[in-house]
């Protein structure tokens, strides 16, 4: 009698939880299949990631084509606010586009960016900034949307 | 959609491959179940393939790398079929009305995973770990360059990683022509409706009844970490490929153990020294499956091949190893050396961990109910089927855990436990399908005995 029983329980208890189980899951599935497809294309998620953090249309080839125009023999530093993800991310994707050119990050906080752009051999390396809008000197330098700026590496006079 | 056709191509080159590994391995068996037969044509074929293509990158680069693996997946296509000829294939008969309801809500539901595909990028990992090496093996002609293995300015992308993913998606990039992160994601919901078809096999067997495999391989969707969390299957990373790879050593484990068959030590010991290949991770897995096989291969055959078993995935961790030094790839940056006094030393990390594996599972929003029924199921065995499949499950499920955790104590991370909330998560997910068969199991000692498969 006891086995009948805890067998009916066992039966019973199963049958809710798989009930819950089921209810909860269509709700989050369903949740998570919202929104639009993704553009088809050879570049389709580094255009949907960079598309949003930089602002411009087709940016996986734009951001490919700007760096192969700097001279490939110069590494490339990318500059940009320290704790900042969408920077962050903004430099694994130009990294990835471009291998196999060197591309070095490193952080600074905006107040030292002067000291440190003046300790660069800019002779030797090509700079890519990251949202730093105050840059009179590179003023007339390569802007990529609202927040990234490329500059080559400067010509020897 | 001009991509679309050199993709299913580089799909079909992939199946059939593997379709002649696994007739090769079921050569012998009296009757062959296409339930089993397919998902192990995908395991397989990937593996070949990927293999084939690391290593005969080595030598061989471009056009005649693909003339040579193509002819390699071509040559066992035909001995699968010269092998099929004579072969008994088991096709599910006798379905009834609600066997038939459940496996056609497992069709609508794979076609679902095809959708949601499309509707997601690339996640983190899928993008800049695996499909960049895809990317730059193909850009240099099907093998990764030496320079790509000591560029400090990669390391982000963790060149250590091994290259099962990213050699199958270079695989689809030299039948595509270039690089192609839309269409190479089609390989993910492939690799789901394979899993989910071994999983309603594998349920089914382990229970003896077809209606319990069909239910929870319907259940798997409803965990929702699959299509909404950084490790799901639509993000394009390696952790569902690794828990199917992983259900399935287990599969043929459990039927080596009940049936005492070559085939199943043969499936086994493949699938299981293939692990380490499919991610780091892999390596964890892979003695988890050695701590349980190892005394019941000893037990049925002695002592060499219960030593011989340990030495498929410890063979290819070494070989990795090597190819890595050859290399010169940097170490591991997420943890540092392994030492028993480091272990000691930071034996406080312990408890926060756990903690935060218990607050994981308990997340309704990326779990669902999962864990609670696999605590429940591991009551319900406990109460009514003691037996030593149970054992194998519990140990399989749990172990693996247990080593995921400790080896936190070995994080290099300045914060510890942003490491573990990082990545801890998406190891859950590993033995994800082990907890499905668990629930089988459960479900199967408190059913009526209908609807029973052979």
């Amino acid at each position: 009698m006891n086995s009948r029983v805890l067998l009916f329980a066992g039966r019973c208890t199963w049958a809710l939880v798989m009930v819950a189980f089921a209810a909860i899951g269509v709700r989050e599935v369903s949740i998570g299949a919202v929104g639009k497809f993704i553009p088809a294309g050879p570049s389709a998620s580094t255009d949907a990631y960079l598309k949003t953090l930089l602002g411009i249309q087709q940016p996986s080839r734009i951001c490919t084509e700007l760096i192969n125009r700097l001279d490939a023999a110069k590494p490339i530093i990318f500059l940009c606010p320290p704790r900042d993800a969408e920077s962050d991310f903004v430099y694994y994707t130009m990294a990835y586009l471009t291998w196999p050119r060197q591309i070095r990050k490193v952080t600074v906080e905006p107040d030292g960016l002067t000291n440190l752009v003046s300790t660069i051999d800019r002779a030797r390396t090509a700079l890519i900034f990251s949202k730093f809008h105050d840059l009179p000197e590179f003023a007339g330098s390569q802007r990529v949307g609202p927040n990234l700026l490329v500059v080559p590496a400067a010509t020897p006079k | 959609m001009s991509r679309l056709l050199p993709t299913l191509a580089a799909l079909l080159t992939m199946f059939g491959a593997g379709f002649g590994a696994s007739m090769i391995l079921f050569r012998r068996a009296e009757r062959i179940a296409l339930s089993q037969l397919l998902p192990m044509s995908w395991l397989l074929g990937t593996a070949v393939v990927s293999l084939a293509l690391w290593s005969l990158g080595l030598v061989l680069r471009g056009m005649p790398l693909q003339i040579l693996v193509t002819s390699i997946s071509l040559g066992l296509t035909a001995a699968g079929f010269a092998l099929a000829r004579n072969a008994n294939f088991e096709i599910p008969r006798e379905m009834r009305w609600l066997d038939n309801c459940l496996a056609g809500v497992l069709c609508l539901q794979i076609a679902l995973i095809f959708v949601l595909t499309f509707k997601h990028t690339l996640g983190w990992d899928g993008l800049l770990i695996w499909e960049l090496k895809a990317r730059y093996a193909y850009l240099n002609g099907g093998a990764l360059p030496a320079a790509y293995f000591s560029d400090a300015t990669r390391t982000f992308s963790h060149p250590e990683y091994p290259l099962y993913l990213s050699m199958i998606e270079a695989w689809i990039y030299f039948w595509v022509g270039e690089p192609d992160q839309y269409w190479v994601k089609l390989i993910f919901p492939v690799y789901y409706a394979m899993g989910m078809i071994f999983l309603a096999h594998a349920g089914a067997s382990l229970s003896a009844n077809r209606r319990i495999g069909l239910l929870v391989a319907n259940l798997f969707l409803f965990i929702p970490f699959l299509t909404r969390a950084a490790g799901g299957i639509v993000l394009g990373y390696a952790d569902v490929p690794i828990s199917i790879m992983y259900c399935a050593a287990f599969y043929f484990l459990w039927i080596f153990a009940r049936t005492d068959s070559n085939q199943a030590l043969w499936n086994f010991l493949i699938l299981t020294g293939l692990l380490p290949w499919v991610k780091k991770e892999g390596a964890i897995l892979w003695i988890a499956l050695a701590c349980c096989s190892a005394p019941i291969i000893f037990r049925r055959r002695g002592l060499t091949v219960s030593a011989l078993s340990v030495l498929s995935g410890a063979s290819l961790i070494a070989i990795w190893q090597l190819y890595l030094r050859m290399m010169h790839a940097g170490p591991a940056q997420d943890f540092v050396p392994v030492s028993v006094s480091l272990a000691f030393s930071n034996l406080n990390r312990l408890g926060p961990t756990l903690q935060t594996l218990l607050e994981e599972m308990t997340t309704l929003s990326r779990w669902n109910l999962l864990w609670y029924m696999t605590a429940l199921a591991i009551l319900s065995v406990a109460l009514f089927d003691r037996t030593r499949r149970a054992i194998m499950v519990l140990i399989c499920l749990m172990l693996p855990l247990a080593l995921y955790c400790l080896t936190y104590l070995f994080s290099s991370w300045p914060d510890y436990l942003h490491h573990v909330e990082s990545s801890l998560p998406r190891l859950l997910l590993h033995v994800a399908p082990l907890a499905m068969l668990a629930i089988a199991m459960a479900l199967a000692s408190l059913a009526r005995p209908t609807g029973k498969v052979n």
